[in-house]
């Protein structure tokens, strides 16, 4: 069978890889021991527009050929999903060998993912029979996504330009990466479900099983056309064609599609995410089972229709999704009250006008004026569309995809306010709580989610360090490595890591005290749960009192004894300087002296416990103010009394004087017994 | 009515003393007018003093005076034991004696007040050093915050 044609771009056999051990060549990367990545040799068929595919050998196996792909750093990549995936092998998909970060080329750090090497690129070039696409797609992709949901995971990139023949000419096809974006995150809208098609790329969640059986449908719709389906749409006219028709109908005529295939592309492509077949419902069909069928029921139609955005909807979650597409327009449309009458008299879900009247008239008390508008078409769109992503000032995100949209959403500075808004007025949490019933997760865990999404309100309003949007990226991205320019682009992971790499930076002497950014403090507040007053210092040492540069210093110290004690002489510089400070601060010169030469002294060995050890005495602080003053005092009395004494020597002298005259009388006593003695000795009368 | 201020006891003090005085001037007149004379001579520089000085006040009276008192009395006595054959009026080895005594007693008036100054300035200079250093010991201590 011919399905596809290898792609002219496959990889070559490597043509001198080195050796294990062997010092690698220029433009040859090294992940790990046994993988080498070829800098000069790309792999156009499998790079992306986040990630670049280079040809990579394993040092042990010459002859095996691998591709791996760098990850550009824009984007969050699925570690979570690397390391579920890593090292297993199954037919349908590509087996992923390893991953880390790498020394790129570019003298930054960055992730590479190796993959086992695909046979060539499938291009979609002309309709397929439905047993082909059984074949060669839906028996081995579901054999693969067993093996990716038994990991607990999801694949999330299944389209047509990411299958590949694993060998070349081979008749089955595997499904590509999936781990280099966010979930979703490079699928066109049409193989994403209606509940996350309308997110931005980056915000469509994790999404589970069902979204891979949907995006497995409607690839295999793509198949059986021959082309994308709903290509001949624009964007927004295919949106609004598979709210009101579905998402099967709205790309192709039901009868149209072979009877042989008819009952699984309705089963994977239905929209109602109760009703999509499960992979067992695949495998049971793919063995001649008969699984639930789907209801290949279109919507009722309306017959007035809505115009918003040169567009007419018909339906109120088509509505949603104009409004949310022209949100500044929304506007205008909830205020003249048309959008109201046109939900009751013609929308066919019966309850969306009560909602919808009902969401214009909440209130956010504590929304900003500026966010007022906003937030109103954010509440409608809720209440017109339950499950589809949350829209404020023109993002859309999925509740459960936040982590990822969020660090997108960071990067552009006027995305920045819609993020922060979407945080602070827990749009997310709102969205969750208006869902129906059979998709709303049970009391104690939506309790805990409560209270993460109310952390996460917090932290957005704070301005203290350590907090602040960059404190909810780290959180919501459990993997996300540090993003500050102080990590010199080095792929830091942990927290151990990112005290390595700061004591580099502060061994290099580029800093001469710590000022970290807020990436380096949220990173440290959120893997190590440090004070914030001890951040605050780290940021602003100039600002910070004894006890936070002492709290600065014991962090560090506590992360050194968490790592292993390792020497950090770059971090140890640092507390240096900021001990010198507190040292500076005791009054008592021997002391201080004392302190500063123990400083000094476990400078070389980076050991900054001994540093802290040096200024932290228990009560040294209190016995030295209450010394200093006692010694105020004394030195003041003196003083006093030296005063007396310059101010009053005139008087002193005058009663000297006195005083002598007065003894002047009693020492002539003296003289006179003298000279009477002198007289009778002396004198000779003649 | 002026009241006086001096005290009954050295009123007494000083009219026994005068009697005293006059005695031994009169036992001295009856032996030699010329003693008598040589005598109030000798004490002139001791009046002049006493009428110098204010009442109450007169140590260069006291100093002159016991200074030539305690000459006199051996040279006038000794002329009297020798049979008063002496002429002290003339007597210039007398006067020398008496000289002496009038400038060592002025010597004791002027000199003692300045030796007494001169002995507390250096006490005081002395604990003035004392202090300095004892400042310089608790700037060294706790630096020069210390003063404020």
């Amino acid at each position: 069978m011919a399905v596809a044609a290898p792609a002219a771009e496959a990889p070559s056999a490597p043509s001198a890889p080195a050796k294990p051990g062997a010092t690698p060549t220029a433009g040859e990367v090294v992940l790990g021991a046994n993988f080498s990545i070829s800098a000069k040799d790309t792999v156009p068929a499998l790079s992306t527009s986040q990630a670049t595919a280079h040809r990579a050998f394993d040092r042990r196996f010459a002859a095996d050929s691998y591709v791996a792909l760098i990850c550009s750093g824009n984007v969050v990549p699925r570690l979570d999903a690397m390391a579920a995936l890593r090292g297993f092998s199954r037919t349908g998909m590509l087996p992923l060998k390893e991953f880390g970060p790498v020394d790129w080329v570019d003298g930054k750090q960055r992730l590479a993912v190796i993959y086992g090497g695909a046979g060539g690129r499938f291009t979609l070039s002309h309709p397929h029979l439905p047993w082909q696409i059984v074949d060669a797609l839906l028996r081995p992709a579901a054999s693969a996504l067993g093996e990716i949901h038994n990991h607990g995971t999801a694949h999330r990139a299944i389209r047509p330009d990411n299958l590949f023949l694993r060998e070349a000419g081979a008749a089955a096809l595997t499904l590509g990466p999936c781990v280099a974006t966010p979930p979703g995150y490079d699928q066109p809208d049409i193989y994403e479900p209606l509940e996350t098609a309308p997110a931005d790329p980056a915000g469509r969640g994790n999404g589970g099983p069902r979204h891979d059986m949907f995006a497995l449908g409607m690839t295999a719709v793509a198949l059986l056309l021959g082309r994308q389906p709903g290509s001949e749409y624009d964007r927004d006219d295919l949106m609004i064609r598979r709210f009101e028709m579905g998402s099967l109908a709205a790309v192709i005529p039901p009868h149209m599609i072979p009877r042989e295939i008819v009952d699984a592309l309705a089963g994977l492509t239905a929209d109602d995410e109760d009703e999509r077949w499960t992979l067992a419902d695949l495998q049971k069909w793919l063995n001649a089972g008969r699984p639930d069928q789907a209801r290949l029921s279109v919507p009722p139609r309306v017959t007035v229709a809505y115009e918003i955005g040169g567009k007419q909807v018909r339906s109120a979650r088509s509505l949603a999704y104009m409004l949310g597409r022209n949100w500044t327009q929304a506007v205008s449309h909830l205020r003249n009250d048309a959008v109201a009458r046109w939900l009751r008299d013609y929308a066919p879900e019966r309850m969306a006008a009560a909602r919808f009247d009902q969401a214009l008239v909440e209130r956010e008390p504590e929304a900003e004026a500026a966010d007022g508008d906003a937030l109103q078409v954010c509440r409608a769109l809720m209440a017109l569309d339950p499950e589809g992503p949350v829209r404020f000032r023109g993002g859309a995100v999925d509740p459960n995809g936040l982590g990822p949209w969020l660090f997108d959403a960071m990067t552009a500075p006027d995305r920045r306010a819609a993020a922060a808004g979407m945080l602070r007025y827990t749009l997310a949490q709102k969205a969750l709580d208006r869902r129906l019933s059979t998709r709303r997760m049970d009391r104690r865990r939506a309790a805990k989610q409560a209270i993460n999404f109310e952390r996460l309100r917090r932290w957005a309003l704070s301005d203290q360090p350590g907090e602040g949007l960059e404190r909810c990226l780290y959180d919501l991205n459990v993997n996300l490595p540090c993003l500050s320019p102080m990590t010199g682009g080095r792929w830091v992971s942990s927290v151990g890591e990112l005290i390595r790499s700061l004591d580099a930076t502060a061994a290099r002497g580029r800093l001469t005290e710590p000022t970290l950014d807020a990436h380096v403090a949220a990173y440290i507040a959120t893997r190590f749960d440090a004070s914030g007053e001890a951040l605050l210092t780290l940021m602003k040492p100039k600002d910070a009192d004894d006890d936070a540069r002492m709290g600065a210093i014991r962090l560090f110290a506590e992360l050194q004894q968490s790592f292993g004690g390792m020497p950090l002489p770059g971090i140890a510089q640092w507390c240096a300087t900021l001990a010198r400070r507190v040292a500076e601060n005791f009054h008592h010169r021997p002391s201080r002296q004392q302190m500063l030469e123990i400083i000094d002294r476990a400078l070389p060995a980076g050991n900054v416990a001994a540093i802290l050890k040096a200024i932290d005495v228990p009560g040294l602080k209190v016995r030295d103010h209450r010394a200093f003053a006692g010694a105020r005092q004394e030195w003041t009395r003196l003083q006093l009394e030296a005063n007396g004494i310059e101010r009053n020597a005139e008087n002193r002298r005058a009663r000297a004087r006195m005083r002598g005259r007065e003894n002047a009388a009693f020492v002539s006593g003296a003289g006179s017994l003298l000279a009477m003695v002198v007289t009778l000795f002396l004198d000779t009368p003649r | 009515m002026r009241v006086s201020t001096t005290s009954p006891v050295r009123v007494n003090g000083r009219l026994i003393a005068a009697g005293i005085f006059m005695v031994l001037l009169a036992m001295i007149g009856t032996r030699s007018l010329s003693y008598l004379g040589f005598v109030a001579l000798a004490l002139m520089p001791t009046f002049a003093a006493a009428i110098v000085e204010r009442a109450g006040q007169r140590s260069a009276t006291i100093s002159i005076g016991s200074m030539t008192v305690a000459t006199l009395m051996p040279l006038v006595m000794g002329a009297i034991a020798n049979g008063s054959s002496r002429d002290l009026l003339t007597s210039s080895g007398a006067w020398l004696f008496v000289g002496g005594a009038v400038a060592g007693g002025a010597a004791i008036y002027f000199v003692m007040p300045m030796a007494t100054v001169l002995l507390e300035d250096m006490r005081a200079n002395a604990r003035l050093r004392e202090l300095r250093t004892r400042q310089a010991q608790l700037e060294q201590h706790w630096g020069p915050e210390v003063r404020s």
